[in-house]
């Protein structure tokens, strides 16, 4: 094997829920990303950490049952395995205790292609407490390769497992358990002399894997014309798995020893609610309810202290800072700006707290398992709830989680209109419109405010659907949808690694916004500062009014296509920086109006609530507010998520589509709306 | 069919039991082999299974 100066990489792999994530984070304390790196577009996490005075890095791969993938999830992991081989010193399998025959399938898989890997039994306390005892050291001698034993949620054996791959212990197999079929025999064997490939099991995994796994191409001009024809992958595949397991079922007869019957008791107790008929369903709205609930008036407090702070920071800013534009610039633009983002981080921290929470306990599983049948009649899969759910949160990583789902068509139906869905960066638009146009009053107990609010998260999902359905009719069907998915018991989600986790989240989308929005925010004010030239000598104008800044100059050149809609010049200038991020509406407008000094004075909602057109009439009337409130539902307004839809559909036509589509939707449900109610 | 049926352990030979059907002819809630494995597949996934009543 080839080693590479910096070979102290290690793969994490292993079944989904077998507690990767947990020995994961227990092995890195030191540094922790999500997200890309090194070229490779795999959503895993990497992380790093020290022991002995060297530094190893941590790749935390897609969970997968086996090498032939069946999702873009599974086909990362593959291609990433396979291709990088160079670069990692070994690969550490984890299994559970509860599921080793499972787990063992994908570990013979990597052992038979030469890769070097160690093994980590982890659970086994879970194993021994339903009477099922694992011989180790029998298992070590039978699959030949080195175990370590861990109890990942009670720490125990990282520091070992830091140890055993310190001193590299990782097997690379010689020998190949896999027994080729007679079927196939001659014609592996012709490959292997003719390509003097020495592993057998990899010219069968080419023989057998349909895409990822390195082409049929490669070794067909070895093959002849009838050998070819006969060639059914997916056959192939299945004659491997069932081969493999009767051999699995042999090694576990000799190593496993358990007391007759064992039941999950607590998972097939909560199932009996939670799966059904009628009120798993009542369950779930429940739980969707109490978070939606939780999100507004638990995070009330901590919204309110953190929008004193930015007042408090504002004024201080106005007092102690010299007189002039910078003085505005700051303590009217920027801080109000990102006091504006910052003062919703309460609300996404416990939207995003609660989803993690729901999917670590193993519910979302089940979520899925009652929502597939009503998902399918519009294009999506049961698995497309995830992603919805968590678009409600923010679109991205809900994207991204798209990667599971097997059907080519469902997952890009899902990505497209996931962003219909409610995403906190609505949340600061939504809020003050619903601030300034709905009234005060109360409804069996529910204010207005919070039904308007419930309202646009309907809207949202209901237009998801509704694109869906269009979708559906438009895009090509290719390949076999298909449900399948694992149901893991029930589990404690681990709160700490939870809030970590949100808490990283939150930061990542305030330093994301925030770096939007003050960059914005030195933009917008200036094109405020600056007008056109009044006098000869100037090429333009500076220090100017409001009304004859440049900035008014572009908002008011856009009034005629956006006046059908019920806006001014004002909210068109809004309207165009919230292209790139819909928060920065919110930064916009007290930038806007803060440095219009014909404004009135106070807090930016009293400000926009109390601006009046020339004829009297308010601006931010009822119909203008509600055309707002559509325009932000439909319109494609965030840079980000453009940027990964591209990177998950790696297509400029669906990318484009998904923009122009929204967008224009938009344009046309607000100018409707605003006719209508004007 | 698919071959993530058997991937998942859901071999030749096994025992298995429907525990739930989610409503209007939604998924099944399967449980099966040594491990307790549990799957949900729909309908039509399962029909590839030839199945012999153990009772």
């Amino acid at each position: 094997m080839q080693q590479t100066e910096n070979n102290k990489q290690i793969l994490l792999v292993g079944n989904p829920n077998v507690g990767k994530s947990t020995v994961f984070n227990l092995l890195c304390n030191k540094k922790q990303k999500t997200g890309n790196y090194a070229g490779v577009t795999v959503a895993s996490h990497s992380g790093k950490y020290v022991f002995k005075d060297e530094e190893f890095e941590v790749i935390d791969l897609p969970g997968s049952y086996s090498i032939y993938p069946t999702s873009e999830d599974e086909a990362i992991f593959s291609k990433f395995l396979i291709d990088e081989q160079q670069n990692y010193a070994g690969v550490v399998y984890i299994l559970e205790a509860l599921s080793i025959k499972r787990g063992l399938l994908l570990f013979q898989q990597i052992q038979d292609l030469g890769i070097p890997i160690l093994l980590v039994v982890n659970q086994i306390d879970q194993a021994e407490r339903r009477g099922i005892n694992i011989d180790l050291e029998g298992l070590s001698k039978e699959l030949n390769v080195r175990v370590l034993q861990t109890n990942a949620k009670q720490n125990q054996g990282i520091e070992e497992l830091r140890d055993e791959i310190f001193k590299n212990s990782f097997t690379k197999s010689e020998t190949v358990s896999f027994e080729i079929p007679l079927e196939q025999k001659g014609l592996v064997f012709k490959i292997l002399t003719e390509t003097k490939e020495k592993n057998q099991y990899k010219i069968w995994t080419l023989l057998a894997s349909e895409t990822y796994l390195g082409k049929l191409e490669t070794v067909k001009d070895q093959m002849n014309d009838d050998e070819v024809k006969c060639l059914v992958p997916k056959r192939l595949q299945t004659q491997e798995t069932i081969r493999r397991y009767q051999k699995i079922d042999g090694v576990i007869s000799k190593v496993l020893s358990k007391k007759p019957q064992f039941k999950e008791l607590l998972t097939e107790k909560l199932d009996k609610v939670l799966v059904h008929p009628f009120w798993g369903y009542v369950i779930f709205a429940t739980i969707l309810l109490i978070i939606f609930q939780s999100v507004f008036f638990l995070a009330e407090y901590p919204m309110n202290w953190i929008s004193d702070f930015f007042l408090g920071l504002s004024s201080l800013a106005n007092e102690h800072l010299p007189e002039g534009p910078i003085n505005s610039l700051i303590a009217n633009g920027i801080i109000p700006g990102i006091g504006g983002i910052a003062v919703f981080a309460p609300q996404i921290g416990i939207l995003l707290y609660f989803l993690y929470l729901l999917e670590d306990s193993g519910y979302m599983a089940r979520v899925i398992f009652l929502m597939d049948r009503f998902l399918r009649p519009f294009g999506l899969n049961g698995k497309s709830i995830v992603p919805l759910v968590s678009g409600t949160a923010c679109a991205i990583p809900a994207i991204m989680s798209t990667r599971n789902i097997e059907n080519v068509k469902e997952r890009l139906i899902t990505i497209l209109v996931t962003p219909f869905m409610t995403c906190s960066a609505r949340l600061p638009v939504y809020s003050i419109i619903i601030g300034l146009i709905i009234p005060n009053k109360y409804f069996g107990g529910i204010s207005y405010k919070a039904l308007a609010l419930m309202a646009m998260y309907f809207l949202g999902f209901f237009m998801s659907l509704m694109a869906s359905l269009v979708l559906k009719k438009v895009i090509k069907s290719k390949g076999k949808s298909f449900l399948v998915m694992d149901l893991p018991s029930y589990k404690m989600p681990l709160f700490g690694y939870d809030l970590k986790l949100t808490l990283g989240k939150v930061w990542e989308f305030i330093t994301g916004a925030g770096k939007i929005i003050f960059l914005f925010s030195i933009v917008i004010w200036f094109f405020s500062y600056i007008g056109p030239k009044q006098k000869e000598d100037e090429i333009v104008a500076t220090n100017v009014k409001l009304e004859q800044s440049y900035l008014a100059k572009m908002g008011r050149g856009i009034e005629p296509a956006i006046a059908p809609l019920g806006y001014d010049w004002k909210m068109g200038v809004g309207i165009l920086t919230s292209f790139v991020a819909r928060e920065v509406f919110v930064g916009t407008m007290s930038t806007l109006y803060s440095l219009d000094e014909e404004a009135p004075e106070g807090k930016i909602i009293d400000k926009m609530r109390n601006d009046t057109k020339p004829n009297g009439e308010k601006v931010f009337s009822f119909a203008t507010g509600i055309s707002i409130l559509f325009f932000y539902a439909f319109a494609m307004q965030c840079v980000s998520t453009l940027a990964v839809v591209y990177r998950e559909t790696k297509s400029w036509k669906w990318t484009m589509a998904q923009l122009c589509g929204m967008s224009g939707l938009a344009y046309i449900a607000s100018l409707i709306v605003y006719q209508l109610f004007k | 069919m698919p071959n993530k049926i058997i991937e998942m352990g859901l071999l030749p030979e096994t025992v298995f039991k429907i525990l739930y059907q989610a409503p209007f002819k939604g998924p099944l809630y399967i449980e099966f082999g040594d491990e307790k494995s549990r799957i949900a597949l729909r309908e039509e996934e399962a029909r590839f299974i030839i199945v012999e009543s153990l009772t």
